[in-house]
């Protein structure tokens, strides 16, 4: 009975810890994502050749450039598929380039509600007539990644902008 | 923090930014960012927010000057109180006091003008309340005083400033003189600093500041430009036939005269005269009057001349109306000797 009773408590016990490690591993995302902001620089190296140096940036002034860069990566240990990644562009920013390989980059020109191809984003002008947005309308970028991210791998895409 | 390593290719970008627009991003504002991903694991899907990244703009000094006369301001020699105008802009991202000074000896002119000791002030900044110049009345526009009122500016804001100059005396026409409006940062750290260098002392909302491609400090030249219209007139005996064929000049001997009106300088004179009372000796002989090669009637009609032959002596008129510089006239006609 005494037996009995320990081999219960040692089950209930099991059981336990058992439930904490599926509720950690449930809690933790199978993907990380992280963000950087940075610029680019030029510095002269010792022998004279210039060398593009990245840091990250906590200052900058207007019409400074900044690169930002989301790198995600897979820490699960099955593939992880339909990626897509959205990341706003703030209005102080006008959005140089996006970049991102292996993904159809599309933007948005209404806060990321919808996305289409440059080609196929319009806006309201100021006469009240549709145009042809420009890169000064866009709101949002979004990476849709083709094929899936293998367990253990990682990927980065991101976006060049100007600070207005 | 210092931000001393500036480069070329940022300076490209500080440059395309100063020639686009005024409208910065203001100093101090925060930037901040984050992402989102979407995926799938396992048939399950997720949804996952970034780390928040953040930057501050910093205060990026910058300030430009402008002419705004668009020719130059035409002046008589000499001339009291003229005045060149200005327009000081803050091309910054932050606001800016300016310290504003003049010079007038520029290599580059024929004379140089003069600030005026009275009244006191030799530069002006407008106070909004009339547009242009207002040297005196309810309206009239601040005198400047250097380190007392200098034009405290808003990013993107700017001031018109006026230089007043006294016109020296003694210059011709067509003579100019130039002076310099001078707009340096108020804050003596800035003025002359390489582009791109970072400034302890900290600016608008705090943050730290930036030299722009100014440097701190801009300039604009303005001209004045002597003007006025000389005139002048040279009354010539160009022939003389005496009755016997000779060129005595007796009784009956004709007398070729030439007028010769010469205009110079910059300007229209909106009726240019000539009149010629002729010596009380002679008479006009008719149908000889010629103007710049042209044959003009005797009588008072459409064109430019007439001679009134019933006054004594007899008077010779040319109206030429409006004549800009430079404008020759010359007026030919025959007298007989009484």
């Amino acid at each position: 009975m005494k037996i009995a009773f320990l081999k219960s408590r040692m089950l209930c016990f099991g059981l336990g810890l058992l439930l904490v490690a599926a509720h950690s591993a449930w809690a933790q995302s199978p993907v990380s994502l992280k963000s950087t902001v940075e610029t680019e620089r030029m510095v002269k190296q010792a022998d004279g050749q210039m060398l593009a140096k990245r840091s990250p940036v906590k200052s900058a002034v207007p019409g400074e450039e900044v690169i930002y860069t989301n790198t995600f990566s897979n820490i699960s240990t099955k593939p992880a598929g339909d990626l897509v990644l959205t990341n706003p562009i703030a209005k102080d920013l006008r959005l140089k380039k996006a970049w991102g390989e292996g993904a159809t980059i599309t933007y948005s020109v209404d806060a990321g509600k919808t996305y289409a191809a440059p080609e196929q984003l319009k806006v309201t002008g100021k006469d009240g007539q549709p145009r042809a947005a420009n890169v000064d309308d866009y709101t949002h970028v979004r990476w849709v990644m083709q094929g899936s991210l293998a367990a253990g791998a990682s990927a980065a895409v991101g976006f060049n902008a100007v600070v207005r | 923090m210092l931000r001393n390593s500036f480069i070329a290719f940022q300076f490209l970008l500080l440059a395309l930014w100063a020639g686009t627009s005024y409208s910065a991003t203001p100093a101090g504002t925060n930037i901040s960012n984050q992402a989102n991903l979407r995926f799938t694991v396992q048939n399950s899907p997720g949804e996952i927010q970034s780390n928040v990244v953040n930057f501050t703009v910093v205060q990026l000094l910058g300030v430009a000057v402008s002419s705004l006369d668009a020719t130059d301001v035409g002046v008589n020699s000499p001339d009291l109180t003229r005045i060149l105008t200005f327009r000081v802009t803050n091309i910054g991202n932050g606001t800016e006091s300016y310290r504003l000074s003049r010079d007038d000896a520029l290599p580059s002119d024929q004379f140089d003008p003069i600030a005026p000791t009275s009244p006191a002030a030799s530069l002006y900044l407008e106070n909004g309340l009339q547009p242009g110049f207002q040297a005196t009345g309810p309206n009239a526009d601040t005198p400047y005083v250097a380190g007392s009122n200098d034009p405290q500016l808003v990013a993107g804001g700017e001031r018109i400033v006026y230089l007043a100059s006294v016109i020296p005396a003694s210059q011709v026409s067509l003579d100019r003189g130039q002076s310099r409006l001078i707009a340096t940062s108020a804050q003596s750290d800035v003025p002359g600093k390489v582009p791109g260098t970072g400034l302890p002392a900290l600016g608008a909302n705090s943050q730290e500041r930036v030299v722009g491609l100014s440097r701190g400090q801009a300039d604009a030249i303005g001209s004045y430009r002597v003007t006025g219209v000389q005139t002048t007139l040279v009354k010539t005996v160009v022939k003389v036939l005496d009755p016997q064929g000779g060129s005595l000049v007796m009784p009956g001997a004709v007398l070729t005269y030439r007028l010769v009106g010469d205009m110079r300088g910059v300007g229209t004179v909106s009726s240019y005269n000539i009149i010629d009372t002729l010596p009380a000796q002679v008479r006009y002989k008719n149908n000889t009057l010629v103007v710049n090669g042209t044959p003009q009637t005797d009588a008072p009609d459409s064109d430019f001349a007439e001679v009134d032959t019933s006054a004594v002596p007899n008077v010779l008129r040319v109206r030429l109306g409006s004549r800009s510089a430079p404008f020759l006239a010359t007026v030919e006609f025959d007298v007989i000797v009484e």
